[in-house]
């Protein structure tokens, strides 16, 4: 009897260990499991849960294979209850402490990254836009240079053109001049022989007109005008 | 009396076209028997015109007043009359029969020549005259000689 009794108790033992070994593979799958997804780095709040129930989960399992197992002895049974429910706690304590310290590690380098990357983005903007404004001040340097230089030759241009346009004007003025001068020499000629005319018309008398008309006729037998006459 | 005493008064060709009207109205009368020949020339020729007339008649021996030979001689006037040169003679103002008649004598002196003005008078010539004959031209005028001036 003693040693059906010692004998259980060592298959009890074993069996625990057996559960416990199990439990512990399943913990150690886990924790596999959640070193790969923090190597991904896509652990949040839904998949921490979502472990914590499948170690849960586990833990009933190993429970269920215990149980159905026929304790004679009550104090025995609830001895290694009690003890397989500790070490499983343990174990569950365990994963989550390590499932903690991945997880807060994760964040920290999360963090980390993040703030790397911020600090490389402000780090790649400012060079950036530091390079935007190099390139904008020389483009804007080179176009001020090259509007100096066609503003120059505009002005040149214009003002050839400006001064053609004043040789042709006087030209013109002094052309204008000459024509106005010719019109008012013939038009002052014109007046001074109309009031010549009208002066010597008023002065001359009958009789002058008779002297006139006799000597002019004189002059014209002198020059031969009348032997022309048959 | 010469046929030159008849044409004496004949100093424009006005006068040379008041004549050879009249020479010819005569003609037209000689044969139409309402009025004697006398009475014809009595009405057509005036003064010293009709004295010349009939000079011109007796020196061609037309005593008779015959109406055959009076045709004849006035056949040969109007055909001398047709016969005498014109000059033309731009003036300022018309000069007078007595001036005009100086200057045809002037004219036929040198000429040799009966000769008739034809008178045109041109308010621009202002004084002097113009003489042109057969498309000729002989100036004298103090326009001429004011543009000539101003020209100058």
């Amino acid at each position: 009897m003693a040693f059906l009794s010692t004998f259980l108790f060592v298959v009890i033992i074993i069996a625990a260990l057996i559960t416990s070994v199990v439990a512990s593979l399943y913990a150690i799958l886990y924790l596999k499991k959640v070193k790969e997804l923090g190597k991904s780095k896509s652990f949040d709040a839904d998949t921490v849960g979502s472990m914590q129930s499948e170690l849960r989960k586990a833990v009933r399992e190993a429970l269920v294979e215990i149980e159905p197992h026929d304790f004679a002895d009550k104090k025995l049974n609830d001895l290694i209850h009690e003890r397989l429910s500790q070490t499983l706690i343990e174990v569950k304590n365990e994963t989550l402490e390590r499932l903690k310290s991945e997880t807060n590690d994760f964040r920290s380098e999360y963090n980390s990254v993040l703030s790397e990357m911020k600090d490389m983005y402000v780090k790649s903007s400012r060079e950036s836009i530091l390079e935007v404004e190099d390139i904008l001040k020389e483009e804007f340097e080179e176009f001020k240079q090259i509007l100096k230089l066609e503003t120059v030759e505009s002005q040149k241009i214009v003002a050839e053109k400006i001064q053609k346009a004043l040789n042709d004007a006087q030209i013109e003025i002094e052309e204008y001049k000459k024509q106005r001068i010719e019109i008012f020499s013939k038009q002052i000629a014109e007046n001074a022989m109309v009031i010549l005319k009208e002066v010597i018309q008023k002065n001359i008398t009958e009789q002058d007109h008779k002297r006139l008309i006799v000597e002019v006729t004189e002059k014209a037998v002198e020059k031969g005008f009348f032997k022309k006459i048959s | 009396m010469s046929v030159h005493t008849l044409y004496s008064q004949l100093i424009t060709t006005k006068d040379v076209g008041v004549l050879q009207n009249r020479l010819t109205e005569l003609k037209q009368k000689i044969y139409s028997g309402s009025k004697t020949l006398d009475q014809y020339i009595s009405e057509i020729f005036i003064n010293d015109q009709r004295s010349l007339f009939y000079n011109f008649l007796s020196e061609k021996q037309i005593e008779s007043l015959d109406p055959v030979r009076i045709e004849e001689a006035i056949d040969e006037l109007l055909n001398n009359i047709s016969e005498i040169s014109v000059v033309t003679l731009r003036v300022a103002f018309f000069p007078g029969r007595e001036v005009l008649s100086q200057v045809l004598t002037i004219i036929q002196e040198a000429s040799k020549f009966k000769t008739v003005l034809d008178i045109i008078v041109l308010d621009q010539i202002i004084g002097g005259a113009i003489f042109e004959y057969n498309g000729i031209e002989f100036a004298e005028t103090i326009e001429e000689k004011i543009e000539r001036g101003v020209s100058q």
